[in-house]
């Protein structure tokens, strides 16, 4: 096989600014234009104007209070890292990589937390574990795809 | 022995296909949602930790003034990502405009947090007053590093481009700065909410 036809069949993910990748990665997708990180802008500018506003609202119940605010909260910081960052975009490596850091950090600090008092809410350490339980279950999951996965040679045969 | 490499038109091959730069960059920002958790639940561990007589977050936060410093940061990411979405189309007047704009935001942000820290210590609250005061000062200090490094960066960035050493082909090393710009909006998100508006706001 020529080396032009075995740079064809290499496996892997394939780098996210090369216009082919995104035909050899179907989930890849060309980074948006200027026009829809405004609009994603103006959505993060109103979701900061309603947590301001509820921050006023005195009549809340505490418990509605902080769920509205988390979830402003978790709105915002999925659109910045889903379209500023490109996660949405870029190879899935990237979004693994980072989910993971969050996860792991999330679960362990939510264990602080309701371990030390902080949180009297017992049901988050079912949270906690939940996630925990989660992630080891795709890192097996991802293991086992490799494991399974044919060996391709590459066109170099060097390595990265 | 056959092996997973795949060539990368731009740059050298790697074992992923990927840039190693930008795997580097996400596997630091996947650290950091560690350091940054532990100064966020030291704080909420320690948030109600105030000796009496001494003050206390809803006696010393100005949470219009607080709002107005996270919109300034939160409008840096959109400037941010639109001087990156410059250079990848080869406008370089743009791509500097933009990161002039983000690095100015930047340091209104900087300057708001200095002025805020100056008026919570006039109002007695410094890193030894109580564990809030410690745990707060931490935490918040630790971001304004973070920004401050961002800063930093970006004007390192504008000086090459007006210099052209930074032309389209480098394009990623904005897109590494902008990640790390886009990561120290996220986590200012997560404590404008976790730290300034849950303790002191509701019923």
């Amino acid at each position: 096989m020529e080396v032009g036809d075995q740079s064809r069949v290499i496996e892997g993910t394939a780098r996210e600014t090369e216009p082919t990748a995104i035909a050899q990665e179907p989930e890849l997708a060309a980074h948006p234009g200027p026009r829809e990180y405004v609009m994603v802008a103006v959505v993060l500018a109103i979701a900061t104007a309603f947590e301001v506003a509820l921050y006023y609202i005195k009549s809340l119940p505490h418990g509605l209070f902080v769920g509205l605010l988390l979830f402003f909260a978790v709105l915002k910081f999925s659109l910045v890292a889903l379209w500023f960052m490109h996660l949405r975009f870029d190879s899935r490596i990237f979004r693994r990589l980072f989910v993971t850091g969050l996860i792991l950090a999330i679960t362990v600090y939510l264990i602080v937390l309701v371990t030390f008092g902080a949180l009297k809410a017992p049901w988050l350490l079912g949270v906690a574990a939940f996630l925990v339980a989660l992630s080891v279950a795709w890192l097996l999951r991802r293991a086992r795809t490799a494991r399974s996965r044919p060996v391709v040679v590459s066109a170099t045969g060097e390595h990265g | 022995m056959a092996t997973h490499v795949r060539v990368v038109e731009h740059g050298a091959p790697t074992s992923t296909g990927l840039s190693n730069a930008k795997l580097g960059m996400w596997a630091f920002l996947a650290s950091e949602c560690l350091l940054f958790g532990a100064l966020i639940s030291t704080f909420l561990l320690y948030r109600g930790r105030a000796l009496p007589g001494t003050p206390t977050p809803k006696q010393v936060y100005d949470i219009p003034y607080t709002s107005v410093s996270s919109f300034v940061l939160l409008m840096s990411s959109l400037t941010m990502v639109l001087a990156l979405a410059a250079i990848q189309r080869g406008d370089h007047g743009k791509l500097r405009v933009w990161l002039m704009a983000t690095a100015l935001l930047g340091m209104t942000f900087i300057s708001g947090q200095v002025y805020e820290f100056t008026r919570f210590v006039q109002a007695g609250l410094t890193v030894r007053t109580n564990l809030f005061g410690t745990s707060f000062f931490i935490l918040t200090g630790f971001h304004g590093a973070h920004v401050t490094g961002g800063i930093l960066m970006l004007l390192t960035l504008f000086g090459m481009s007006l210099d052209g050493r930074l032309p389209t082909e480098r394009s990623e090393t904005v897109e590494l700065v902008g990640l790390y710009w886009h990561f120290v909006d996220v986590v200012w998100i997560v404590i404008f909410t976790v730290v300034y508006l849950i303790p002191t706001g509701g019923k």
